[in-house]
């Protein structure tokens, strides 16, 4: 699992790349654990899937903690670019109803803004 | 010319067996050993995807419930075809036995405040094969076995 991050304007991109299973997702989660000290009230991410070939449950865990954390920093946080079977395992767990999920990268940065 | 599907030129073996430790980063050897053994056998696409998920989430209890993660700890893998066309996933440990009526359905309807990811994985392993099943060997081994049928284009699986 790689994670590389960047910044867009005033939103902060994440563009996860790899197997998001047991093993990926401690990778993520050290990631996300020193990425939310850099952060700032109200930020707005964007996690790009465009490299993501896979996702667990063990992955979805380290996701759905890093949203809950931005949301009570006032921030958000939405996806985008899965292929359809990552994107099957968000519906599976009922998530795609509380992630926001673009088709690209583009529409996310347009989608991420409006919200707040 | 018809094209002949692989299954049929390919000589395939009847049972395939893998022993891992219990260490997150060789738990992909698990998945592709199953979905190798599925394409072979015909399986569509999505339905090896979803059979590795299966294969993922089990392994993955395995890992933490049943090892803790003591990579000194091995689980077994083992898949076959069976006569009436399933492929069948057993995956056995040494961990101490549960029931699976135990272990709690999440709620994936609930709001973002009250989710939990708890349970997600055994429900998605469900969700991914026609049949799981457990059971505690005489051998004093957990054994989750699951089975998918083998069909070359994948079915809608039920969100």
């Amino acid at each position: 699992m790689q994670i590389e991050a960047s910044r867009e304007g005033n939103v902060e991109v994440l563009e996860m790349a790899g197997r998001l299973d047991l093993a990926g997702a401690e990778v993520a989660e050290k990631f996300f654990h020193e990425f939310r000290q850099s952060l700032v009230p109200k930020t707005l991410l964007v996690v790009g899937f465009g490299k993501v070939e896979y996702i667990s449950s063990s992955g979805l865990r380290v996701l759905l903690a890093a949203f809950k954390e931005i949301q009570s920093g006032g921030g958000t946080m939405v996806l985008c670019d899965m292929n359809v079977s990552v994107e099957e395992v968000f519906r599976f767990a009922g998530l795609d109803t509380i992630f926001r999920i673009y088709a690209t990268k583009a529409e996310a940065l347009d989608g991420v803004s409006a919200i707040l | 010319m018809e094209p002949v599907p692989v299954s049929k030129i390919t000589p395939s073996p009847q049972r395939v067996t893998l022993e891992l430790p219990a260490d997150p980063a060789l738990l992909v050897m698990a998945c592709r050993m199953v979905c190798l053994f599925a394409e072979m056998q015909g399986m569509g696409e999505r339905d090896c995807q979803r059979l590795e998920l299966a294969v993922d989430e089990i392994c993955t209890n395995c890992i933490t419930h049943a090892y803790n993660r003591d990579i000194t700890k091995k689980y077994r893998v083992t898949v076959e075809r069976s006569e009436d066309d399933f492929l069948v996933v057993r995956v056995l440990d040494h961990g101490e036995g549960f029931d699976l009526g135990d272990v709690p359905t999440p709620d994936i309807r609930c709001p973002l405040t009250d989710r939990q990811i708890g349970g997600l994985g055994l429900m998605f392993a469900v969700k991914a094969t026609d049949e799981l099943c457990y059971k505690r060997t005489p051998e004093g081994e957990n054994c989750i076995t699951m089975r998918k049928r083998i069909s070359p284009i994948s079915q809608v699986a039920q969100a």
